[in-house]
C-alpha cells in the first residue's frame, strides 16, 4: 500500500477539509507541536482502510474520530497496491442517541466500486493487501507506544501476538479436531464394547444345543405327522356319530311336540249351542216386525194430526173474540157519557169567560179617563177635545182594576181545563170504537175459518184417539229392536265359533306338516272328524318317540367309545412332546406346535452362528477404533499449546531474531545483534564493539532500543507478510508513529541514518516525530499547526 | 590558480559517545594554516562540514569560525552541501556568510547562479567552479519511476538525469578558465571507509566517472572518507576526511589536496598531510598478549581479543588502555552468529515443520503424519 492522497474533513482534530498529498513522497515526516494531530493523519489512513483506529479502547466505536461540535467525519484514501490504483472513502454520522455510525462506505478502483458497506471495504482492503487490521497496525502502522512493545514484552504476551499474527491458531484449531476425534473415537470404542457385551451369549456350547434341539424337534415332527391319519379317521367316525345323534335328538324334539289341542271337545258343543240360539231369536224378530207393521197401518187411517189441532185452535179463538167484543161495546158506551158531560162543561165556561172580558174593559176604560184628568189644567187645552180647560172637575179615582182582572184570568184557566177535558174525552171515545170495530172484523175472520170444519167435541175425540194410537206404536218398536240385538248377537257368537274350527284345522295341518318327513299316517279323508284325526296322529307320534329313544342310547355309547380312544392316542402324543421339552398350548395341534417350535429353534441356531460372527467381526473393529482414539489423542496432545505450537514459537523467535538481527547488524554499523534468551525467553542485545557483550533489551539506551525495534518490527513484518494467509502481503509502506521523544545528538543521527536507511529500501516511509531536526533531514515533510480547535497541515518538500 | 580542496568533517561527530570538537578545532585551523601557506585562491569544501542536520550551537560555531578563518587568508570559500548537511540550514546563513566572502551551495539551482566564478590573487586567471550537491537518489529517481520498471533501469534512470544535471551546470565552463566541479557525490571506482551512512553508499545509485565532463581540469569530490583518486577522463579527487572518523579509517593517513592548475594546462595535485586528529589503532591477541602492548595514551583503540567470552571481559580489557572504543571477541565459538544455522522453519510447510518436530523428538509414527496432514485439510479448507 503506497499513499498517494489524503483528504480529510471532521475528522478529529481536522475540521476544515484537509488534503495531504503524498504524491511522489516517499520519505517524509509529519511534524508538529504535540496534540496538533500528526497521529490523527495515520489514523485517517487506516480509518479509511480498515474503518477502525488503533488509538480508541473500543474498537467498534466510531464515534470519537467525529470533530467535536461537527456532525460528520469525511475520510477519502487514495493509495495504490501495486499497479493498481484504489480509493477509500468512509464517512461517519452522529445519530441521535449520542453515539455514531458508518453513513457512507467505499472502495473503488478504476472508476468502479468494489465495495459499498464498512464491512465490505475492510474485508475487501484486508483481501488485497493480504493484511488484517490486527497485521495492519503491526506491520505497516507502528503505533505511538507500541512500537518498542514487542521488544519488551514478556514471553507469553509475545507468544500469543505471534500465534494470532503467525496464523499457529489453525493447529490450535487442528488439535481440536483431533480431541473432537479422540472424543468420537472413544465413543465408538464404547458403543462397540457395548455391542460386543450384547453378543456374548453366542457361545460355541449355545450354538451346539440349539443345533441338538433342532435335530429333536425334527424327529417330534415326523412321528407325530405319522399318527395324524388315525387320529384323522377317528375324528372322522366321531364326528359322524356325533352328527347322526344330532339328527336324531331333532326328530325327537319334532315327534315329542304333537299332542291333541285341549279345547277341541267343548269346540264341538259350542258349535251346536249357538246354532239353536241363532233360530230362536229369528223367530222373535219377525213377531216384532209384524206388530209394528199393524199399529202403522191404523195411525195412517185417522184423519191428520196437524189439521184436527187447527181446527180446535180455530173453535178456541172465535170464543175468545166473541167474548172481547161485548166488553168492547160496553166501553164504548161509557166514553160516550163521558164526552158529552164534557162538552156542557167547556160551554159554561166560555160564557163565564166573557163576562169577566167585559168588567175588565169598562174597569180599564173608568182609569184611562182619571189618568187624562190628572193632566188637565185650568186654561190649558184638553188633550182630548182640544177645548180650553175651564174647570178640572174634582171625580173619586174609578174601583179596582187589578180585582177584575185576576178574577177574568181565573176564568180564563177554568175555561182552557174545560176545553181540554172534552178534547181527552173525544179522544178516548175514538179509540174505543176502533178497538171494537177490529175484534168484530178478526171475529168474522175467524168465524169463516170454523165453518166448515166439525164440531168442536168431535175434533176433541178425534185426536184423543191418534194419541192412544201412537202410543202403542210406540211400544211395539222398542220390542222391535231388542229382537234384532239378540238375534245378531246369537250371529256372532256363531261366527266365532265357525273361526275356531277352522283354528283347529289348520294346527292339526301344521302338526302334520311337521312330521311330514317321518312319514305319518294317511289321512282318513273329510268325513272323521278332527278329533278323530289327531287321534290317529299322536299314537303314531308316540310310537315313533319311543323307538327313538333306543337308537340315541346306542349311538351315545358308540361316542363314549370313540372318544376314549382318541384321548389315549393324544396322551401318548403329549408325552411324546412333553419328552422333548415341547409345551403343547391347549387348543394347538401337537405337530403344528412342534412345526413351530422346530422353525424357532433353527432361526434361534442361525442367529447364534450369525452373532458368532458379528462377535468376531466387532472385536477387530474395536481394536481398529481403539487405534484410532490413541492416535488422535496422541496428536491432540503433540498439537497442544505446550508442544508442537511452543516448538513452533520458539523456532520462529529463533527465526525472527536472525531476521531482526540481519537487519539490526546493518541499522548499527555492525555493532549489534538480537538473539533469544535461551532461558527466559526474552529477547537480548549483543554488543559486538563490547566483547559480545550479552544486555537485556532493557538496558539499551534510546537509539539503541529504537534500532532494536525497529529491526525486530521490520523482521517481524517481513515474516508476517510471507506468511499472510491471502498471499504474499504488500509492505510497500512503514510508518513509524513514535514521536521519537527526546534525542540527543548522537541517537538522532542513529535514528535519522536507520530511516533513511530504511528509505532507501523502496518503501514508502513515513515518521512522526516533533523533533524538528530528524523531520528537516527527511526529503518531504508535513508541518501541522493547531489554530484554536482546528488543525492544518502543510507539505515542505526538500 | 591554486585552491585547497577538503570535505567530509562531519563537525558534530562522536566516537561511541566522545566528543571530537577538540579535534575539529585543532584540524581546522591546521586546515587555514595551509591556506593560508599555499596562498590559495580558493577553497572548495565539498560537503558533509556537520556531522547532523541539526548540528549543535557548538559545532556551528566551529564551523562557521573556521570558514571565515579559511576567507580572512583571502581565498574564497566554495562550500556545497553534503548528505549529512541540512541544505536548509546552510540556506539560511547563505547571505551572511557571502558577507565573509563564503559561498554556499545547499542545492541545486540553474547554473547562471549556481556556477561560482572566482579570480586568481593576481587576476589574470578566471576558476569555473561548478557545485553539485548531494542530490538524493530519492530527489532524482521519483517512487512513479520506480514503480515502472526494474531496478536496473532506475538505476540507469539515476545515472542518467545525473549526468544531464552535471553537463547542465557545467554547461557555463569555460576554454578560457580552469574548470572545476565541486561533488557530493558516490562515483563508481571508490572505496569506502565504513563511517559513511551506508544509505548513501548504495552501489545501485552511484555515478560513474564519466559523468564528468572532460571540459574539466578537475573533479573536488566529498562523500568518502579515505583520499583517492578515480580513473576517469580528466583528475578526479576524494580528499576524503580530516579527522579518522571510525576504525575502517584506522592507519589511514588524513590530508588536504592542494591542486594548481591553469586554463592550458591540467591539474597538478599535492597531498598536504594533516596531523591535528587523534588515531585511530586497532590492536589485537590475547589478554596476555595485549598487556605487552603500549598504544600513545591519544589513540582510539578497538581491541580485538582473542578470548573466551565471560562476564567483565570488556571492561578488563577497557582498563589496558586509555581510550579503549570497542571491544571485540575474535572467538569464532562465542555467542555470535553461526551458533546454529535455523532454517526458517515457519515459511515451510506444515507438513514439513510437523515431521521435522517429530523427527526432533524421536519419533516415527506415519500414522501420526498423515492425521495430521487430513486434520491440516480439513482445518484450512475454507467452510
Amino acid at each position: 500500500m503506497r499513499p498517494v492522497r489524503l483528504e480529510l474533513e471532521g475528522f478529529t482534530a481536522f475540521r476544515a477539509p484537509t488534503v495531504v498529498d503524498f504524491d511522489g513522497v516517499d520519505l517524509f515526516a509529519l511534524t508538529g507541536a504535540t496534540g496538533s494531530g500528526k497521529t490523527s493523519v495515520l489514523d485517517a489512513m487506516v480509518f479509511a482502510l480498515y474503518g477502525n483506529v488503533p488509538r480508541l479502547a473500543d474498537q467498534r466505536a466510531v464515534a470519537p474520530v467525529i470533530a467535536q461540535g461537527m456532525a460528520e467525519a469525511r475520510v477519502r484514501f487514495d493509495f495504490t497496491i501495486g499497479d493498481e490504483a484504489y480509493t477509500a472513502t468512509r464517512i461517519v454520522r452522529r445519530t441521535k442517541s449520542g453515539g455514531a455510525n458508518t453513513s457512507e462506505a467505499r472502495l473503488e478502483s478504476d472508476g468502479e466500486v468494489i465495495a459499498g458497506t464498512a464491512d465490505d471495504v475492510t474485508a475487501a482492503v484486508s483481501s488485497r493487501l493480504g493484511l488484517t487490521y490486527e497485521h495492519f497496525t503491526k506491520c505497516v502502522v507502528l503505533p505511538q507506544g507500541e512500537f518498542a512493545r514487542f521488544l519488551h514484552d514478556k514471553p507469553a504476551a509475545r507468544q500469543d501476538l505471534l500465534v494470532s499474527l503467525l496464523d499457529l491458531g489453525v493447529y490450535e484449531q487442528m488439535a481440536d479436531l483431533a480431541g473432537q476425534r479422540a472424543s468420537a473415537a472413544k465413543a465408538d470404542v464404547a458403543t462397540l464394547e457395548a455391542r460386543q457385551r450384547d453378543l456374548a451369549d453366542a457361545t460355541p456350547e449355545a450354538i451346539a444345543s440349539a443345533a441338538t434341539r433342532s435335530e429333536r424337534l425334527g424327529d417330534l415332527v415326523v412321528q407325530l405327522e405319522e399318527a395324524a391319519p388315525t387320529l384323522a379317521a377317528l375324528d372322522v367316525e366321531m364326528d359322524g356319530a356325533a352328527e347322526q345323534r344330532e339328527r336324531l335328538a331333532d326328530e325327537l324334539q319334532v315327534l315329542s311336540r304333537v299332542r291333541v289341542p285341549g279345547d277341541l271337545v267343548s269346540l264341538h258343543d259350542r258349535l251346536d249351542e249357538v246354532a239353536a240360539l241363532v233360530e230362536r231369536t229369528a223367530g222373535e224378530l219377525a213377531a216384532a216386525e209384524a206388530m209394528v207393521a199393524a199399529g202403522d197401518a191404523a195411525l195412517a187411517a185417522l184423519t191428520d194430526r196437524a189439521e184436527l189441532v187447527r181446527w180446535l185452535d180455530a173453535h178456541e179463538r172465535a170464543e175468545g173474540l166473541r167474548e172481547r167484543r161485548v166488553k168492547a161495546e160496553a166501553l164504548v158506551a161509557e166514553r160516550r157519557a163521558d164526552a158529552t158531560a164534557a162538552h156542557d162543561a167547556g160551554v159554561a165556561a166560555e160564557s163565564a169567560l166573557a163576562a169577566a172580558r167585559e168588567q175588565v174593559e169598562l174597569a180599564e176604560a173608568a182609569h184611562r179617563a182619571h189618568a187624562v184628568r190628572g193632566d188637565l189644567v185650568e186654561g190649558e187645552e184638553c188633550p182630548v177635545c182640544l177645548q180650553p180647560v175651564t174647570a178640572v172637575p174634582k171625580v173619586k179615582a174609578p174601583p179596582a182594576l187589578a180585582k177584575a182582572r185576576t178574577a177574568r184570568d181565573k176564568v180564563e184557566r177554568e175555561a182552557r181545563s174545560s176545553a181540554d177535558a172534552w178534547t181527552a174525552a173525544a179522544k178516548a171515545l175514538a179509540v174505543a170504537e176502533e178497538k171494537l170495530a177490529d175484534l168484530t172484523a178478526d171475529l168474522a175472520d175467524v168465524e169463516a175459518r170454523v165453518h166448515d170444519a166439525p164440531a168442536r167435541a168431535e175434533v176433541q175425540r178425534s185426536l184423543d184417539e191418534h194419541s192412544r194410537l201412537t202410543e202403542e206404536l210406540e211400544r211395539g218398536r222398542k220390542v222391535l229392536a231388542t229382537a234384532r240385538q239378540a238375534h245378531a248377537k246369537a250371529v256372532a257368537e256363531r261366527d266365532a265359533a265357525a273361526d275356531l274350527e277352522r283354528t283347529a284345522r289348520a294346527a292339526y295341518d301344521d302338526a302334520r306338516d311337521a312330521v311330514a318327513a317321518l312319514k305319518p299316517p294317511r289321512r282318513s279323508g273329510a268325513s272323521t272328524s278332527l278329533l278323530d284325526e289327531w287321534t290317529t296322529l299322536v299314537d303314531w307320534a308316540g310310537r315313533e318317540v319311543k323307538q327313538r329313544t333306543l337308537d340315541v342310547e346306542a349311538i351315545d355309547e358308540r361316542i363314549v367309545r370313540l372318544s376314549d380312544e382318541r384321548t389315549e392316542r393324544l396322551t401318548a402324543l403329549a408325552e411324546q412332546c412333553a419328552r422333548v421339552e415341547l409345551d403343547v398350548p391347549r387348543g394347538t395341534e401337537p405337530v403344528a406346535a412342534a412345526r413351530e417350535a422346530l422353525g424357532a429353534a433353527r432361526a434361534t441356531h442361525d442367529t447364534l452362528v450369525t452373532r458368532a460372527a458379528d462377535a468376531a467381526r466387532l472385536g477387530d473393529e474395536l481394536a481398529e477404533a481403539e487405534a484410532r482414539r490413541e492416535l488422535s489423542h496422541g496428536l491432540s496432545v503433540h498439537l497442544n499449546a505446550t508442544h508442537f505450537e511452543k516448538w513452533l514459537l520458539d523456532e520462529a523467535l529463533v527465526a525472527l531474531a536472525q531476521g531482526a538481527t540481519e537487519l539490526l547488524m546493518g541499522l548499527s554499523g555492525e555493532q549489534y545483534s538480537l538473539q533469544v534468551d535461551a532461558k527466559s525467553g526474552n529477547f537480548v542485545v549483543v554488543d559486538h564493539r563490547n566483547a559480545d557483550e550479552v544486555r537485556s533489551a532493557r538496558t539499551l539506551s534510546g537509539g539503541e532500543t529504537f534500532l532494536a525495534s525497529l529491526a525486530l518490527a521490520l523482521a517481524l513484518a517481513d515474516r508476517i507478510a510471507t506468511l499472510a494467509a491471502r498471499g504474499a502481503a504488500r509492505l510497500e509502506s512503514i510508518f513509524l508513529d513514535e514521536g521519537f521523544g527526546s534525542l540527543d545528538p548522537d541517537t538522532l543521527d542513529v535514528v535519522a541514518s536507520a530511516i533513511e536507511e530504511l528509505g532507501a529500501t523502496g518503501r514508502v516511509v513515513g515518521v512522526v516525530s516533533h523533533v524538528t531536526e530528524l523531520a528537516e533531514r527527511l526529503p518531504v515533510r508535513y508541518e501541522l499547526e493547531r489554530a484554536g480547535n482546528a488543525s492544518t497541515i502543510q507539505r515542505f518538500d526538500r | 590558480m591554486k585552491f585547497l580542496h577538503t570535505a567530509d568533517w562531519h563537525v558534530g561527530r562522536t566516537i561511541r559517545g566522545r566528543s571530537r570538537a577538540d579535534e575539529h578545532v585543532a584540524v581546522l585551523a591546521e586546515l587555514a594554516e595551509l591556506a593560508r601557506e599555499h596562498e590559495v585562491d580558493a577553497v572548495l569544501v565539498c560537503g558533509d562540514v556537520f556531522d547532523t542536520a541539526a548540528p549543535s550551537p557548538e559545532s556551528e560555531q566551529i564551523v562557521y569560525r573556521a570558514l571565515l578563518e579559511f576567507a580572512s587568508t583571502g581565498a574564497r570559500v566554495v562550500v556545497i552541501a553534503g548528505n549529512h548537511d541540512s541544505d536548509r540550514r546552510l540556506q539560511a546563513v547563505q547571505p551572511l556568510l557571502e558577507l565573509g566572502a563564503v559561498v554556499t551551495r545547499p542545492m541545486f539551482a540553474e547554473p547562471e547562479t549556481a556556477v561560482v566564478e572566482i579570480p586568481s590573487r593576481d587576476g589574470r586567471e578566471t576558476m569555473v567552479v561548478a557545485p553539485l550537491p548531494f542530490l538524493s537518489q530519492r530527489w532524482i529517481v521519483k517512487a512513479a519511476d520506480l514503480m515502472g520498471g526494474d531496478a536496473g533501469s532506475a538505476v540507469q534512470l539515476y545515472e542518467e538525469r545525473y549526468r544531464k544535471l552535471t553537463d547542465w551546470t557545467c554547461s557555463r565552463f569555460r576554454d578560457d578558465a580552469v574548470n572545476v566541479v565541486a561533488a557530493h557525490a558516490f562515483v563508481h571506482g571508490s572505496d569506502a571507509s565504513g563511517s559513511e551512512r551506508a544509505a548513501h553508499l548504495s552501489t545501485a545509485y552511484g555515478v560513474p566517472a564519466t559523468v564528468f565532463p572532460v571540459a574539466a581540469h578537475y573533479v573536488a569530490l566529498g562523500h568518502l572518507h579515505r583520499p583517492q583518486t578515480i580513473p576517469g577522463p580528466c583528475p578526479i579527487r576524494y580528499s576524503g576526511s580530516p579527522l579518522a572518523l571510525d576504525f575502517g579509517e584506522a592507519g589511514q593517513q588524513k590530508v588536504a589536496l592542494v591542486v594548481e592548475a591553469s586554463p592550458g594546462t591540467p591539474a597538478r595535485v599535492t597531498e598536504a598531510p594533516l596531523t591535528s586528529g587523534r588515531q585511530l589503532r586497532v590492536v589485537k591477541g590475547t589478554l596476555a598478549e595485549l598487556h605487552a602492548l603500549t598504544v600513545p595514551d591519544d589513540d582510539y583503540v578497538r581491541v580485538h581479543v582473542r578470548e573466551k567470552l565471560r562476564v567483565g571481559l570488556a571492561d578488563e580489557v577497557r582498563t589496558l588502555f586509555a581510550n579503549v572504543v570497542d571491544v571485540v571477541l575474535e572467538a569464532p565459538a562465542g555467542r555470535g552468529q553461526g551458533e546454529r544455522v535455523v532454517e526458517t522453519r515457519t515459511e515451510r510447510s506444515a507438513h514439513a515443520l510437523f515431521t521435522s518436530y517429530l523427527r526432533e523428538n524421536d519419533i516415527d509414527d506415519p500414522a501420526l503424519v498423515a492425521l495430521f496432514d487430513e486434520l491440516y485439510d480439513e482445518a484450512t479448507v475454507p467452510s
